[in-house]
């Protein structure tokens, strides 16, 4: 029954800590908590969104092949890209950022993926919202998405 | 008496006969002579002193129409334009066929066929030129200035053709230089000799002259209201046929001293549009084929579909 209840509390740490993440949150955002599909997420009051996932880099690939993946996907998918950017952290990870313009319930919305690879994990930062309040916010994402720790 | 009044008539009768009878053909025709002949007084008679033999044999001989051989030169008949000057001056009767060609054209030309009359030719030129077709009021422009400066003018115009009329001593050089203005599709020069039909018209103009003299003194003479009429008819009939005669002549005089160019211009044709059409297929590469569709990646990696906004954006979802 110890080790039961040791092994729980173990996982929950692992789960809730995020190792190796690190990320501050815009001003005017605010955490989500308790997620699945995201190993972070925040938003602010107008419904912009910032998400951040963490993945093993399994099939193994550099940082062309998961934007380059990433990219098809979404473009099957309708997305219309309109800009590309290389990024870097604060840390020197280079990363791919590419924008997007998507309907969305009747409504025009920017949608910017980022990709870092940095060996065993692709790292995707995902920021959303209406057009309307995301280009309030472009400066703050992007201080956000240089400001990763990525360990 | 009445074995006078009808020698008198027989006098007079015979002398119209005479007078009508030496003119030219028409005169052979006047059917007043033997009327007159009988009805015209005998104090008509012409006098002793001025027999018409002696007139008809100071009376030039007058030579049917057609007729060939040396013929006198006549003189110039009252009335009428100068007639060609025999040498020398501008003379509307040259003879640039006669002269060998790429000579100048002399002034003036002695016929070979009737010796002391000038020779008189009415020169007709005709060109068919291709040209561009924008080009046909440049060209037509290029022809009358051409013409001016030879001396002539423009005889009349179409969109695509004019008649000029040019001095005959300058038919053949303006003909040269006209053929320059485009490709030469057709090319005709006639030239008519009627040397010999104007110099018939001066004999035939001249005989009648001296008959309307010869009646005239009739009618001076001329004592009842019935010779009068009768005379005075016969000058109107001789009066008509001169001016014909002198109208025919002006004609002839004009035609000849300038010539009459006529420029047609044809547009050059352009090629078929068929081969157009096949070589502008030649240049033209096909169109490339349509694009194969895109090809479904179907990577085996699940999450890559749980990266899009919907999801980024369901706030509740968990």
């Amino acid at each position: 029954m110890k080790r039961l209840i040791l092994s729980l509390v173990i996982a929950a740490q692992a789960v809730a800590c995020t190792p190796g993440l690190e990320v501050d949150a815009p001003d005017g955002f605010a955490e989500l908590e308790e997620q699945k599909r995201y190993d972070y997420r925040a938003t602010n009051a107008e419904g912009v969104v910032l998400g951040v996932r963490r993945k093993k880099n399994d099939p193994q690939g550099d940082l062309a092949f998961w934007s380059g993946a990433l990219d098809a996907h979404l473009r099957r998918s309708g997305y219309e890209a309109v800009e590309a950017h290389d990024v870097t952290t604060k840390d020197g990870i280079k990363g791919k950022q590419i924008r997007y313009h998507r309907k969305h319930e009747g409504r025009q919305h920017h949608y910017w993926v980022t990709v870092f690879v940095t060996g065993d994990q692709v790292v995707t930062v995902e920021a959303g919202g209406d057009e309307a309040f995301f280009g309030d916010q472009e400066k703050a994402i992007q201080r956000a998405i240089k400001g990763l720790e990525l360990g | 008496m009445m074995a006078f009044q009808s020698y008198r008539r027989g006098a007079l009768a015979f002398a119209l006969a005479v007078l009508t009878g030496c003119g030219a053909a028409p005169m052979k025709d006047m059917p007043m002579a033997p009327q007159m002949a009988e009805q015209v007084d005998a104090g008509m008679a012409a006098p002793a002193d001025a027999p018409v033999s002696a007139e008809m044999d100071a009376a030039p001989v007058p030579m049917a129409a057609g007729a060939t051989g040396p013929r006198p030169a006549a003189p110039s008949p009252p009335g009428m334009p100068a007639p060609p000057p025999k040498s020398g001056g501008p003379a509307p009767k040259s003879a640039p066929a006669t002269a060998p060609r790429g000579a100048k054209e002399p002034a003036s030309a002695k016929n070979p066929a009737a010796p002391g009359v000038e020779q008189m030719i009415i020169f007709t030129g005709g060109l068919d030129l291709e040209v561009d077709k924008g080009e046909f009021g440049e060209k037509l422009h290029d022809a009358i200035d051409l013409a001016v400066e030879h001396g002539g003018y423009i005889g009349g115009q179409t969109d695509n053709s004019v008649t000029l009329r040019v001095p005959s001593s300058h038919f053949r050089a303006v003909m040269r230089k006209l053929e320059k203005l485009g490709d030469v599709l057709h090319r005709s020069v006639n030239a008519q000799d009627v040397s010999e039909q104007y110099f018939d018209l001066q004999v035939r103009l001249k005989s009648l002259l001296a008959t309307r003299d010869r009646l005239q003194k009739f009618l001076d003479r001329a004592k009842t209201i019935d010779e009068v009429l009768r005379v005075e008819q016969e000058l109107t009939r001789l009066n008509t046929q001169i001016d014909q005669l002198q109208g025919r002549m002006r004609f002839l005089s004009a035609q000849s001293a300038y010539s009459t160019i006529t420029v047609a211009l044809r547009a050059r044709p352009e090629p078929p549009k068929e081969i157009v059409k096949r070589e502008e297929k030649k240049v033209k590469p096909p169109p490339p084929p349509p694009p194969p569709p895109p090809r479904t990646i179907s990577m085996p990696i699940p999450w890559l579909s749980d990266v899009n906004l919907d999801g980024l954006l369901s706030l509740g979802r968990k």
